[in-house]
């Protein structure tokens, strides 16, 4: 009996340890186990199979019996995508399906609407399942690129995707360049064109179909392909021949011709050579060179395809201007200045051929020279309306000197300062003029006589490098003014033929006196023989300010000759009317400077 | 401290010395009412959104039973010593049905130690048994564990499955008024009926190894009913 009590005693206990939970469960109706549902897919069928032969938009109706379709989960292949609509359509093309066979599969889903708590949290649904199987074979090709590539054999090949036309009757391919048919193709099964008329320009292929469709005749595009021009030529002028090259993607042959006569005509060629035109050759004087590439077959080449390209060369060197150029050099520096007969003068570094400052004059008239100069601080150019002197490094203006005469060529600058000019005053004669900078005023004025009136193909005036001598020239007579602190300390008339006159650059004392096809060296003091120098019956038309080499040339030839002992140190074909040497670089007329340094070396 | 101790234990030998005195071993069990307001908040705030149709508080921590051991020493009118108590309380939102059950159920436990002191005003001879009306104030603290479980289960899947603990210390005070039947020298019966206030309750959770205070507190409050045996142990014959 104590037992019990006590066994009583500790189930009571041990039942009232932890409280006990009480449940809430709702008794309902289970959802019947399956519910009839369905898809209406508006697609073409063979059988249980889609068939897909174009884009198509699939649109579909999902019914359920008396229910509503909350969800439906689409598979295809990789792709999967879910719909809330009962009604609605899905896109299949060739960007998301390509051909192929596949498996649609839907899942329909339905709410039950039990109330159950799975139901309450969206875990209940009726579910069904429909899979149809999908063929997608599109009738025309995926896209509209063709493949047009040069192939290993160095011909064009275009090539295209067999079209799928199902039931229709396919015709012909018709293949087209540039808009003109190429080819017309009847086989079905050739899916390529080979174009031996291309060469590398541009060129547009489009390729066609056609078919007849329950006998109507129709076409498809099946694809363009557009290619730029992948010709690219090169030319490069050199002192005794010039070359034209050029690169192509397609096997050609080259018809080439130089001033209208053949130059070369052949194969496997990427390249032609010819003599170089005369230094400065301008206009008609140029080369033309008339480059045609076409298919290297006459049978394949079509008047379209060919690639054409025309070059006018001029000779070795750089245009600088594009106009008749005057130049001014400066030794210290290295440095020419040029104008082009326009308000605007520029200085050119001839180490490095560019064009390091420029001076725009707005309220003058054009500039027509520029003076020579022998001077360190100055440069100076000129027109009809006066002289402007300008710092030779900024350029800034220093001095504008305007007389009260006509202003004619040339215009030098001294090394001491001094501008000189030939100045005329109404009907009196030519006077040489000097003016100091240094003081602003002239300083000096020295008549000539009647006979330099008269026009003379040459320069009337020219001053010695020193500045201490003046040559006035005119037709046989060389008047020497010899000038000192400003003022004349000698003046002599010299009766001598000749057709140039210069006074040597590196050795004041001496001037050169060209007759005759010969240089005389002579004494700047009275014109006493040094040495002869022979030119070959060419002219005698400079001498480098820098080197004191002397230029010589012919309407075909000029060269460059040791003053000391007349060997020819450079020597290359003429187009120029008066080519000048200046700092080791050939100046044309007509702007353009070409470096000889590197062949002087040699 | 020591010293407190050396005191108290010398004054107890002292009043075994020279008065007649008895030790006390007392087991009561009973029923509670709790007051477990934050309790009831938090309860609330489990459920699914949006609410679920037929969604119930089956449990909102209604009173419960609890069992209570107490050591006392009795002296003339007077008993003393110490309590031992357990309470308990839970409360659930559930709905279950054939397809599934949400539950979420908080367990409150609270583990009571304390004083008390019991004061008998009077004794009244029933043949050869004696009923002592007697008054009573206990004091303490509650050790407190809640648990709490959020469950969602569809079919075999558990969609939601959660638990967490909370712990915490409570402090409480409970005057209560009783009386005892005493059968004979060694047994009597007992009953009580007073109501315990907790004026402090804190919970505590352990969140990535730090320990984290509650906004909620289990409170203890309420009505206590009690019945039970007490058995005496004379200390002199």
């Amino acid at each position: 009996m104590k037992y019990g009590i006590l066994l009583l005693l500790g189930i009571f206990c041990w039942i009232s340890c932890e409280m006990p939970l009480h449940d809430n469960f709702v008794e309902m109706e289970k959802p019947d186990k399956e519910l009839q549902m369905g898809i209406l897919l508006d697609a073409q069928k063979q059988g249980d199979t889609i068939v897909i032969y174009k884009p198509t938009q699939v649109g579909y109706i999902m019914k359920a019996l008396g229910k509503k379709v909350d969800m439906a989960f689409f598979r295809m292949g990789d792709k999967e995508w879910s719909v809330y609509e009962e009604e609605g359509s899905f896109y299949v093309g060739p960007e998301n399906f390509p051909d192929g066979s596949y498996s649609l599969v839907c899942q329909l889903y339905s709410k039950t609407n039990t109330g159950s708590l799975a139901d309450q949290v969206d875990r209940e649904y009726y579910m069904g399942e429909i899979v149809w199987p999908v063929e997608i074979k599109y009738e025309q090709a995926p896209g509209k690129a063709l493949s047009a590539l040069v192939e290993e054999d160095g011909y064009m090949h275009v090539s295209w995707n067999k079209p799928y036309l199902k039931q229709k009757q396919f015709l012909k391919y018709e293949v087209y360049g540039n808009a003109r048919l190429l080819a017309s193709i009847e086989d079905a099964g050739q899916l390529s064109y080979v174009d031996k008329g291309y060469v590398g320009g541009a060129q547009s292929y489009f390729v066609r179909v056609v078919f007849t469709d329950e006998g109507v005749q129709d076409a498809w595009d099946l694809g363009f392909a557009t290619l730029e021009n992948k010709v690219e030529f090169a030319s490069e002028r050199g002192i005794e021949r010039s070359r034209i090259s050029w690169t192509a993607p397609a096997k050609h042959r080259c018809i080439a011709t130089l001033n209208g006569k053949p130059l070369l005509a052949g194969e496997e060629t990427t390249c032609v050579e010819f003599p170089s035109v005369g230094f400065g050759a301008v206009g008609s004087d140029q080369q033309r060179v008339d480059i045609t590439l076409v298919a290297a077959s006459e049978s394949d080449r079509t008047e379209e395809q060919a690639v054409r390209e025309t070059f006018f060369l001029s000779s070795a060197g750089s245009q600088i201007s594009g106009n008749r150029a005057e130049y001014g050099y400066f030794k210290g520096q290295n440095l020419l200045f040029f104008s082009d007969y326009s308000a605007t003068f520029r200085a050119l570094n001839l180490s490095g051929l560019s064009v390091y400052n420029a001076y725009h004059r707005e309220s003058y008239s054009t500039f027509f020279s520029v003076a020579e100069s022998w001077n360190d601080l100055y440069t100076a150019v000129y027109s009809m309306d006066g002289i402007d002197v300008l710092d030779i490094r900024s350029f800034a203006l220093k001095k504008r000197i305007t007389g009260t005469g006509s202003l004619f060529d040339p215009v030098y600058l001294t090394p001491d300062g001094y501008v000189v000019c030939l100045q005329r005053k109404g009907n009196d004669p030519l006077t040489v003029e000097l003016y100091s900078l240094a003081e602003d005023r002239l300083n000096l004025s020295v008549p000539l006589d009647r006979r330099w009136d008269e026009s003379y193909a040459g320069k009337k005036l020219v001053v010695s490098p020193d500045g201490k001598c003046l040559a006035a020239l005119h037709k046989n007579t060389i008047r020497l003014i010899h000038i000192n602190g400003g003022a004349v300390e000698a003046d002599r008339s010299y009766s001598r033929e000749f057709e140039t006159f210069l006074f040597n650059p590196v050795r004041p004392e001496e001037v050169y006196v060209a007759h005759a096809g010969i240089i005389y060296v002579l004494n700047r003091e009275d014109l006493s023989r040094i040495r002869e120098i022979p030119m070959g019956g060419m002219t005698l038309s400079s001498a480098d300010p820098l080197t004191g080499n002397l230029l010589v040339y012919n309407k075909t030839e000029l060269n460059v000759i040791d003053p000391q002992n007349g060997s020819v140190l450079f020597s290359m074909k003429n187009a120029s009317e008066n080519p000048l040497l200046a700092g080791n670089t050939l100046l044309s007329e007509w702007g353009l400077v070409l470096n000889i340094e590197s062949w002087l070396e040699k | 401290m020591k010293r407190n101790i050396v005191l108290l234990i010398t004054g107890i030998l002292f009043v075994c010395q020279t008065r007649a005195q008895e030790l006390t071993v007392e087991y009561n069990t009973g029923y509670g009412t709790y007051q477990m307001k934050d309790m009831k908040d938090m309860l609330q705030g489990i459920r699914v959104e949006p609410p679920l149709d037929n969604f119930q508080t089956t449990d909102n921590f209604p009173g419960y039973m609890l069992h209570n051991i107490r050591f006392g020493y009795a002296w003339k009118k007077h008993q003393a010593g110490v309590l031992f108590e357990y309470l308990n309380t839970a409360g659930r939102n559930h709905l279950a049905d054939y397809s599934g059950e949400f539950s979420g159920e908080i367990r409150v436990k609270g583990y009571k130690t304390g004083l008390f002191y019991r004061w008998s005003f009077a004794r009244l001879p029933l043949g050869n048994m004696a009923l002592e009306p007697y008054l009573q104030f206990s004091t303490g603290i509650i050790a407190d564990r809640v648990k709490s479980h959020t469950y969602l289960a569809i079919g075999e899947t558990m969609l939601v499955d959660h638990y967490e603990t909370l712990h915490g210390i409570n402090m409480f005070v409970e005057p209560a008024v009783g009386m005892r039947l005493k059968v004979n020298r060694h047994i009597a019966v007992n009953l009580s009926v007073g109501y315990e206030w907790d004026p402090v309750s804190n919970l505590y959770a352990k969140k990535e190894g730090q320990r984290v205070k509650s906004d909620a507190g289990a409170d203890w409050s309420g009505l206590r009913l009690q019945a039970g045996l007490v058995f005496y142990i004379s200390l002199k014959r």
